[in-house]
């Protein structure tokens, strides 16, 4: 099928749990995502949710200790053109294979460029020590696509900016040169986590269009991770909706946005005062996300849900259910909503 | 317009930085943080100020308060008795009484509580301090202030450690209630939840307003929330206000360059609506070192050369809508739309 040769990445029952003193605390609990080529998957969800540390369980770079469980199934090409599978998950988290795929084959693109740079190395430093990792020997050589690539994310004087360090950039700038970095040896797989956060929205516009241009001329696949519903529909292709651990609702972002069937999606996008909707009150979510501690069983929206019924809500876990094609909901009452 | 009218009336507000270099610490210049800015606020009225980091915002609310002592203009509060005064200037002791009508709400709610503080304490102290209540009084004052933001007042003994976010925030809004103000700033107040939370404390700010009849004067960078809050919205721009209007109109009718900008690159929760957006080149200009004539000129579409030279006067260009541009009212501007 040709839906699944397009199929770039695929999580199956991705778990990051720490095992910690109070208990044990499930960060990411079975998540199922598949990014296409060239498409961008949006994640999004409130703080705790796991959004950031599913990110980190692709990379294999979860904060000890952190455990990572399940199949993360990356199709790579190979040297000789011919594809192969790799299951990240199995690999060693300090092994060479890992390190060959970060930063090559998946770079990541952080929330505050200021703590991902080195602020004694200079950006140029920076940029050719990736260049010099995974692409070539050639001093000069990586300093000639540094500097290419710096011009590519629009940066004015790249040759001065190479010998610049971190704290002489604005934020904006920052954040184009971590995308620089990013994007220097051509990966295949693009996380932005919450990569504009940080930023005025003037400065997010530009940067948002910068990751859309380099998308579509690299054929980069995104994951992008968020909390902001907006970013959201500016960028993603796909998106999967995250509560406590779970993607709860995953389908294109059209049909997430129009058609929401999981009371929080709907409860989500109600709840954000928006430019183009006037209306007089908010719809709030009742309550706070639980701490993802020793949860009871069944449906982790349970307790802050308008429509859980006792005895069917709080029974089982929810299974993650295609209600139409290419659209899955974890909801029992998915039919009633 | 008489000046009873508002609860607070700002006129030509300044509030510049020295910028001191070398050894003995001699002053080069200025941080022109806040540059004659005028506000007004009516009874019961929200005013939503709007602009990009290093704009002046925080630095206006603050000087209003004299929480920061402002380099000069004027500020006409009117107090619980009627009386017009110039809280600027005031002495400690009249200033403290005032201070009574006047509080402020944080950004973080995780910084601005004491961890070492309980509940009753936080949210008493501004009544011990004002000398309001004692004992038994004051316990109960903190009880009914604390359901009346929504927290269990049973949860007295507990410190902020023990709340979430949203939680703290409501301890902060009680603590500002705590003296029966008439205005209260609030400075991105519910920035730093996340949105089912902010629509939580939006709900609840805009229900204090109602059955309290305060004022607020709104500060954020989310223009969503400032729209839908606010009654007249103020945009600000390296330390200038650029465009005041009320709330609709600013959005469907805007008359300055900046603010067209702001509202097309707000990204919109709706994937049908891919915006033609406006992308502004270059980044916030340096408050300290402005560039001539109109401050946005570097990067305004439409800058002439004019815009270089002269710095735009305040104007008006409709019924309580003013703008700083020197083409506001010719220019064919697009707004965000409402549905």
């Amino acid at each position: 099928m040709s839906q699944q040769e397009n199929v770039i990445l695929e999580m199956k029952d991705v778990k990051v749990q720490f095992r910690l003193d109070e208990g044990l605390l499930k960060a990411v609990d079975g998540v199922d995502l598949r990014i296409k080529r060239g498409k961008t998957l949006g994640i999004v969800g409130e703080s705790g949710c796991g959004k950031s540390v599913t990110s980190q369980a692709l990379l294999r770079i979860v904060p000890k200790p952190g455990e990572v469980q399940g199949e993360i199934r990356l199709t790579r090409k190979k040297k000789d053109g011919s594809l192969e599978v790799v299951d990240l998950a199995k690999l060693d988290a300090r092994g060479k294979e890992i390190r060959d795929i970060r930063g090559a084959e998946i770079a990541m693109i952080f929330q505050e460029p200021m703590k991902a740079f080195s602020p004694i190395h200079t950006i140029g430093n920076q940029i050719m020590e990736a260049i010099l990792l995974h692409t070539t020997d050639d001093q000069d050589e990586a300093y000639r696509i540094g500097v290419e690539i710096l011009k590519k994310v629009g940066m004015s004087n790249p040759e001065q900016r190479m010998s610049e360090y971190p704290h002489q950039l604005s934020g904006g700038m920052r954040q184009r040169a971590m995308i620089a970095m990013a994007l220097s040896c051509s990966p295949s797989i693009l996380i932005a986590d919450e990569p504009t956060t940080a930023l005025d929205v003037t400065v997010q516009a530009q940067v948002l269009q910068l990751i859309n241009d380099l998308k579509s001329s690299h054929d980069t696949s995104v994951i992008f991770i968020t909390h902001d519903l907006g970013v959201i529909a500016e960028m993603s292709d796909d998106v999967a909706v995250m509560y406590l651990g779970k993607v709860v609702e995953y389908t294109d972002v059209d049909t997430l946005f129009h058609h929401p069937k999981h009371p929080y999606t709907k409860a989500l996008l109600n709840s954000i005062p928006s430019v183009m909707r006037e209306s007089k009150r908010l719809e709030s979510i009742e309550g706070t996300v639980p701490f993802p501690m020793n949860l009871p069983k069944g449906c982790g929206f349970y307790t802050r849900c308008k429509l859980a019924k006792d005895g069917v809500c709080n029974v089982e876990d929810v299974p993650l259910v295609e209600v139409t094609a290419g659209h899955s909901v974890r909801c029992l009452l998915v039919d009633e909503v | 317009m008489t000046q009873q009218e508002f609860v607070l009336d700002v006129r030509s507000m300044k509030k510049y930085f020295p910028i001191k270099q070398g050894f003995m610490k001699k002053t080069v210049g200025f941080v022109r943080a806040v540059d004659d800015v005028h506000i007004q606020i009516r009874p019961g009225e929200t005013l939503g100020l709007v602009g990009e980091s290093g704009c002046g915002k925080t630095t206006l609310g603050r000087c209003v308060l004299r929480a920061i002592e402002p380099t000069s203009g004027t500020a006409l509060f009117q107090d619980r008795q009627g009386q017009v005064k110039d809280v600027l200037k005031l002495n400690n002791h009249d200033l403290r009484a005032i201070r009574r009508d006047m509080q402020l709400i944080f950004q973080d709610p995780y910084s601005s509580l004491n961890p070492r503080m309980t509940v009753l304490n936080i949210i008493a102290e501004p009544l011990i301090c004002n000398g309001l209540a004692r004992g038994e009084a004051l316990k109960e004052r903190v009880k009914e202030l604390m359901e009346m933001v929504g927290l269990n007042s049973r949860h007295l003994e507990r410190y902020p450690h023990a709340f979430s976010g949203g939680q703290r925030q409501r301890i902060g809004i009680a603590r500002a209630l705590a003296t029966n103000p008439k205005f209260i700033v609030c400075d991105e107040a519910v920035s730093a939840l996340d949105v089912s939370v902010q629509a939580q404390i939006i709900n609840l700010l805009q229900d204090l307003q109602e059955k309290l009849h305060l004022s607020y004067l709104f500060i954020s960078h989310d223009l969503g929330v400032i729209q839908h809050i606010s009654n007249r919205v103020g945009v600000m721009y390296v330390g200038k206000m650029v465009e005041t209007a009320a709330t609709k109109e600013l959005f469907r009718n805007p008359q300055h360059p900046y603010t067209e900008a702001l509202l097309s690159a707000k990204p919109v929760p709706d994937p049908r609506k891919k915006s033609n957006r406006i992308i502004l080149a270059g980044e916030v200009a340096n408050p300290a070192n402005p560039p001539s004539g109109c401050y946005f000129h570097p990067r305004c579409p439409y800058a002439q050369d004019i815009c270089k030279s002269q710095a735009p006067e305040w104007k008006q260009v409709g019924e309580g809508h003013y703008s700083a541009c020197h083409f506001a009212g010719e220019l064919q501007l697009q707004g965000a739309v409402a549905q």
